[in-house]
């Protein structure tokens, strides 16, 4: 038997689009709710890591400017580098050149007396002293020459001693003969430290 | 309006262990409301509430008042979380017709129209104001075609005003058809007869497995219903009147002198009843003594006089019976099941196969 109902049609459909009305409108609240709760989430963790990442730009911006300076202060030790290496070469072509320069002056304080007829410019082997202290190389200057006589090639020697630019003057050798008062000689003049 | 009294509900509350919708069953009466609210389980139904409300007022005089109260009750006593409300208005508000029809008249969609034709023919331009609904009854003599009807202004006005206790309603059944259900509840579903002793007087339902198959309504058994006779008798109030026959009434075995004042004090009222019963049972068999006769299953207010199913079997030598509980169904309610609940029972059983 079917069921009896005399509840008016009108009525139960009212009530039922009434029902469904509540029911969508409760899935729609709770489907915006949803929504957002996710929005909300999704805009707090953006800005969060938007905040995070200009951090770290400013970090990097930091790093970025001391690899600037880095790079600034290498090209200026390059350049100091440069010059004192420079500066180092001008003082080893300069050491000769004083040498030679004392060897002239001492020349002409003998009045012509002295006759240079060759010069070498030669390093002396390092040598260790006591302590275990290593001398640096030094330049020497092995030159022959005639001297008019021997006060001549005695009043040299010491004029080359007195520079004050040689650490040893050395007279290797001095010949001449006995009828003659001329007289070859041969010098070691070492660089004073 | 205001409450004569109101009988407090249930107090055992669900557990929360289960969380099907609630049923509610509700019996609107010309006096007096009465709620069972029910819940399924896997294996059958409880109840864990009952509760009944009397009102001053007859209900077919201010239905619009009685339904605020009856809704402002069912907010307070129906529970925590209303489900669907099936309820049934007083017999008074409904009109009856039974029509012997063909087989195709009542095939499919073809019965919706038949029942459409006849009641044009019965109402006329008045049905625009009424709403009716209708069943059939198959059987070897023929189909009949049972139609009811009420007053679309008060269906819609009780419905609206149920509406505000919270509970969804979901139909208006009629009483004879909820009667009838009780029928699928006693041992002998194929042939009960319903007796439902209201202040009015009395329906009977010839209930043929839960389905109705001979109606006779409202049927006059004086002038006063049981409490208020006894009452005026004994000069004495309502509802000391109504306690005495619920608790002693007709039964000589606790109170003796108390039934036989009852008995005198009812007679008239017990020998209508049993007469009227009688009159009954003699139609629906047909004149043929030698069918067997159909057990009478009592409800409704008067039921619960205490003694007499067992009058009334001894004076018509049938089966007599209180309505009673389903076997698969199980009563929690603080208060005591009685015949008085087993129409507000059967509403709310409305829908389920039985």
């Amino acid at each position: 038997m079917k069921s009896v109902n005399l509840i008016p049609l009108a009525l139960r459909q009212r009530w039922e689009w009434q029902t469904q009305g509540v029911k969508w409108a409760l899935a729609w609240l709770v489907t915006t709710l949803f929504l957002w709760i996710t929005y909300t989430i999704f805009e707090q963790r953006h800005a969060a890591a938007k905040q995070q990442l200009e951090s770290e730009q400013s970090l990097v911006t930091g790093v970025s400017q001391a690899t600037g300076q880095i790079q600034q202060l290498t090209a200026q030790s390059t350049q100091a580098k440069n010059i004192v290496e420079n500066a180092q070469l001008l003082e080893l072509t300069d050491v000769p050149l004083a040498l030679l320069q004392t060897l002239i002056e001492c020349c002409q304080l003998q009045v012509r007396g002295i006759q240079i007829d060759s010069i070498r410019l030669d390093e002396v082997a390092p040598s260790t002293s006591k302590g275990n202290v290593v001398t640096p190389a030094r330049k020497q200057l092995l030159f022959d020459g005639v001297a008019e006589s021997d006060p001549r090639a005695t009043s040299f020697v010491n004029s080359l001693q007195a520079s004050g630019q040689f650490e040893v003057v050395e007279l290797l050798s001095i010949t001449g003969s006995e009828d003659r008062p001329e007289r070859s000689f041969s010098i070691r003049c070492e660089q004073k430290q | 309006m205001s409450t004569l009294f109101a009988r407090n509900a249930a107090a055992v509350r669900p557990s929360r262990a289960w969380h099907r919708p609630l049923k509610l069953g509700l019996e609107i009466g010309d006096h007096e409301a009465r709620m069972v609210v029910c819940r399924e389980r896997s294996a059958g139904w409880e109840v864990l509430r009952a509760g009944r409300l009397a009102y001053s007022t007859p209900f077919v005089e201010a239905p619009q008042p009685t339904t605020a109260l009856i809704a402002q009750w069912l907010r307070r006593e129906g529970g925590a979380k209303p489900g669907s409300l099936v309820a049934t208005l007083p017999s008074v508000l409904f009109e009856y017709e039974s029509v012997p029809v063909s087989s195709e008249e009542v095939t499919g969609q073809q019965t919706g129209k038949t029942a459409q034709h006849l009641m044009t023919e019965l109402l006329g331009e008045e049905l625009e104001q009424a709403n009716f609904d209708y069943w059939v009854n198959q059987s070897a003599h023929g189909a009949k075609l049972h139609l009811a009807w009420s007053s679309r202004t008060v269906l819609v006005q009780v419905a609206e005003g149920l509406s505000q206790s919270g509970w969804r309603i979901t139909a208006f059944d009629l009483p004879v058809v909820a009667l009838a259900r009780l029928g699928q509840f006693t041992d002998r579903p194929e042939a009960q007869l319903i007796v439902e002793l209201n202040s009015n007087g009395a329906n009977f339902v010839l209930s043929g497995q839960g389905e109705p198959r001979y109606l006779r309504t409202q049927i006059s058994l004086g002038n006063r219903p049981p409490v208020e006779i006894v009452a005026a008798r004994r000069q004495i109030s309502a509802a000391t009147a109504e306690t005495a026959l619920t608790r002693w009434g007709l039964d000589r075995s606790g109170a003796p002198a108390l039934a036989e004042l009852h008995e005198a004090c009812l007679s008239d009222w017990l020998e209508r009843l049993s007469y009227e019963i009688h009159r009954t049972l003699q139609f629906v068999q047909g004149g043929s003594p030698a069918s067997v006769a159909p057990g009478v299953v009592l409800c409704g207010g008067a039921a619960d006089i205490n003694g007499l199913a067992d009058w009334l079997a001894q004076h018509l030598t049938v089966a007599v019976a209180v309505a009673a509980l389903p076997a698969h169904g199980n009563w929690l309610s603080a208060e005591p099941y009685r015949g008085t609940y087993a129409l507000a029972l059967a509403n709310s059983q409305y829908g389920v196969a039985p």
